[in-house]
């Protein structure tokens, strides 16, 4: 709920900062009206009201072991991969902290009950380290930060293209 | 910033090459739009130019009368079989392509490789663009599949790697000679195989997908037939969607025929269900000896199944026969039966699942009978011109293609074709894109370069690979006469097949060239290991205008395959033997 709460203010706190989506819709408005409205799509847009599970983890250990645990369930499990954030909440990777709202905000096309995992990837050193256990993992293979991608599926998103909103949400809307 | 100036510096380039094309593209948009409002007068001049039914359409706005008006206004139809003379006798039509009433600019029929291509270039030239694309499942076990086309579903990709497990396979059994310790006893897993090779199509189907998307091609997953010459009819899985547009390109592609005997749909297959078969293809009776039943046969006997080529006639249809024959001998060589002369007759089940193919011997008229686990159909492809109802856009057909001039238009003014549909051009995927992307600069980017078809090169995977460029040799003494060309040929050794003591029986290569005068190249044929890659570069250099004296002295790289087209000097007509004496003299 919390990490909720902070991606809403990231959301609204990114369209204030850049306000010039590819595509500007009433819901993208940096205004008041827009988050009206916007609260007004998401209540909308998911009518059973079933949300999807978000959850946090951190580092290659605690990964593990989620994918573990949810990879047994029928329902899609979207990864992102992002890099550590420092106290201010500021992730060192400039790609993660433009697609961190954009993927929040998209989450709301994610099939209900689906999981979304957050991956705190760790500190720049560590992911520089050729050797860092993401990049070696093979469901993982990850090369760029961020990565968005649906867990042992073809879907995967990276780089710019993660901050995207037409593909980020084709990503969470895909059906095949 | 210093700390990710590595990552930086990457996104930079890439920020900077997505600012540059998108302010091209503003550029060109804000161009368009200032012709379309300000050059009338420019306009009317095109509207002179082209047929009078196309300005009647702009007052009314409303589709005329399927597709009459569009026969008119087309020049004379011609098909020059890769002239290049006739190809530039005719002019390049100007019309408009752009704006109008109609939903899109251009909506492409296919997603497959010269779709996609035409489509996306079509859109970074500021054109409006949907692509439809369907795939009907097969009959048998009704297989079907994504976005992408032939190419990258039941086509090259899966077949190259279906070739390169085939070819570890073998690798792994050399390894012992090379002084790896190798278990002896190793099998191919099927399942896993066909696990992996899916895999990695539909990551391929995802990226296409979002290629599409970043693109703006509006991607519709639908079925399209011609209501008229500028209408479709597309059926989706929601229902039926009308759509309009100015131009359409028709890019449908091909699929496998089956023949007419009885059992041949309920109980073959064909190269679309092979790729992702859910079960060991066991004895294998492939029929049909094109590159699609050689290769296929290949890679199924390198993963340790027993395929049987049936050939009705001859081998590899079009290519060089000295060549195909070879090629054929090298199969045999390792244990590939060939049924000559033969036809099927019927295929029946029987109560253990295993299938009885009777047929019969052309010449002799004698019958036969075998079983097999599998019966694959590789006996040609078919043309999908059925499903577009063409007689509404008033398009022509030939022999289930469509006949297209030197700038891919159909008979249709405002329809073009690419890629394998068209009538009498290589079916190939470069040929497809590169004739995809011309055809899309043509129409929206001001461009007049047209497809050469010629002096395509090929490669045929079998397990020897088979490359060519340019002209086989009957071809070329079709066309200049047997005194005119002259024939340089060698066997070779490859370095690397003498440890594992490999057959180097039919290793073999040849230049077809001009026989007097400059001795100018016109075709060359490779047999040997990784022939593609051999093949690629020599193909660039035909295409300059590559001559027999270029050629041999050009030094070569040592050792290599390839640098044996450097060291050929033995003629056909010198009668000396071909075979060499050692590796290095």
């Amino acid at each position: 709920m919390d990490m909720l709460l902070k991606a809403s203010r990231l959301t609204t706190l990114s369209s204030v900062i850049k306000p010039v989506t590819p595509k500007c819709t009433i819901t993208s408005l940096p205004t008041i009206f827009g988050r009206i409205f916007r609260r007004f799509y998401a209540v909308n847009t998911n009518p059973s009201k079933i949300m999807v599970v978000t959850h946090n983890v951190k580092g290659y250990e605690e990964f593990s072991k989620k994918m573990e645990e949810l990879e047994n369930g029928n329902e899609a499990v979207h990864v992102l991969f992002s890099g550590g954030k420092d106290e201010h909440g500021q992730s060192w990777c400039p790609y993660c902290v433009k697609a961190e709202p954009v993927i929040h905000d998209a989450l709301k096309k994610a099939p209900g009950n689906s999981h979304f995992v957050h991956v705190d990837v760790g500190e720049r050193a560590y992911w520089k380290d050729l050797n860092c256990p993401f990049r070696k993992d093979p469901n993982t293979h990850l090369i760029f930060l961020p990565t968005l991608l649906r867990w042992k599926q073809p879907q995967r998103l990276d780089g710019e293209r993660c901050s995207n909103q037409d593909l980020v949400e084709m990503m969470f809307e895909d059906e095949d | 910033m210093n700390l990710c100036n590595s990552r930086l510096s990457v996104t930079f380039v890439r920020q900077c090459s997505t600012i540059f094309t998108s302010s091209i593209l503003q550029n060109k948009c804000s161009s368009i739009n200032g012709r379309v409002s300000s050059c009338s007068s420019s306009f009317s001049a095109h509207r002179t130019m082209s047929s009078g039914h196309r300005g009647s359409r702009d007052s009314s706005g409303s589709p005329g009368p399927a597709g009459a008006a569009g026969v008119g206004g087309a020049p004379p139809f011609q098909h020059p079989h890769c002239d290049r003379a006739a190809m530039y006798e005719q002019p390049v039509r100007k019309m408009r392509t752009k704006g109008g009433t109609y939903d899109y600019d251009l909506i492409v029929i296919g997603g497959g490789s010269a779709g996609l291509a035409c489509a996306k270039e079509a859109v970074l030239n500021g054109a409006r663009v949907a692509c439809l694309d369907y795939v009907k499942p097969t009959p048998t076990l009704g297989t079907k599949w994504g976005v992408g086309g032939t190419c990258v579903n039941v086509g090259c990709i899966p077949k190259k790697l279906m070739h390169q497990a085939s070819l570890l396979g073998e690798a792994v059994h050399e390894a012992a000679a090379y002084g790896w310790n190798v278990d002896d006893k190793i099998k191919p897993d099927w399942n896993k195989l066909v696990q992996s090779v899916q895999n990695h199509i539909k990551s391929v189907n995802w990226v296409t997908r979002v290629d599409l998307r970043d693109k703006k091609v509006e991607y519709i997953n639908g079925l399209g037939s011609f209501v008229d010459s500028h209408t479709m009819l597309a059926k989706l899985k929601s229902g039926e969607r009308t759509i309009t547009a100015q131009t359409f390109v028709i890019a449908v592609g091909g699929r496998p025929r089956y023949p007419d005997i009885p059992g041949a749909v309920e109980h073959g297959i064909t190269s679309d269900d092979l790729f992702s078969l859910d079960r060991e293809p066991g004895k294998t009776l492939v029929v049909g000896a094109g590159y699609i039943g050689l290769e296929c046969a290949g890679f199924l006997k390198g993963l340790g199944y027993e395929p049987t080529v049936m050939v009705r006639s001859i081998v590899l249809r079009g290519f060089d026969q000295q060549m195909a024959e070879l090629v054929a001998s090298s199969m045999e060589e390792r244990g590939i039966p060939f049924l000559r002369k033969s036809v099927p007759l019927s295929v029946e089940k029987q109560d253990d699942g295993k299938l009885l193919v009777k047929y019969q011997n052309t010449e002799t008229g004698e019958e036969a009978e075998e079983l097999f686990d599998t019966v694959l159909w590789a006996i040609g492809r078919k043309g999908l011109v059925d499903d577009l109802n063409l007689p509404n856009a008033g398009v022509s057909v030939q022999k289930d293609k469509i006949p297209v001039d030197s700038q891919e238009a159909t008979n249709v003014a405002n329809i073009y074709a690419v890629g394998d549909i068209i009538y009498g051009k290589p079916e190939l995927t470069p040929v497809a894109v590169l004739a995809g992307r011309l055809l899309a600069r043509r129409l929206y980017g001001g461009a007049t370069q047209r497809m050469d078809y010629n002096d395509v090169a090929t490669t045929v995977f079998t397990p020897l690979e088979y490359a060519c460029v340019g002209l086989s040799e009957e071809d070329a003494v079709k066309q200049y006469g047997a005194d005119e060309v002259e024939v340089f040929h060698g066997y070779y050794k490859p370095t690397e097949f003498f440890i594992p003591q490999k057959s180097v029986r039919y290793c073999y290569l040849k230049a077809v060239a001009e026989r007097h005068g400059d001795q100018r190249v016109y075709g060359l044929h490779y047999l040997g290991p990784v022939a593609g890659e051999v093949i690629q570069g020599f193909a660039a250099a035909l295409k300059s205008g590559l001559t027999i004296n270029t050629l041999i002295n050009t030094v070569g790289i040592h050792p290599t395959t390839a640098e044996e087209f450097t060291r050929l000097s033995i003629t056909k007509r010198s009668g000396l033997d071909p075979t060499p004496a050692s590796c290095c003299s």
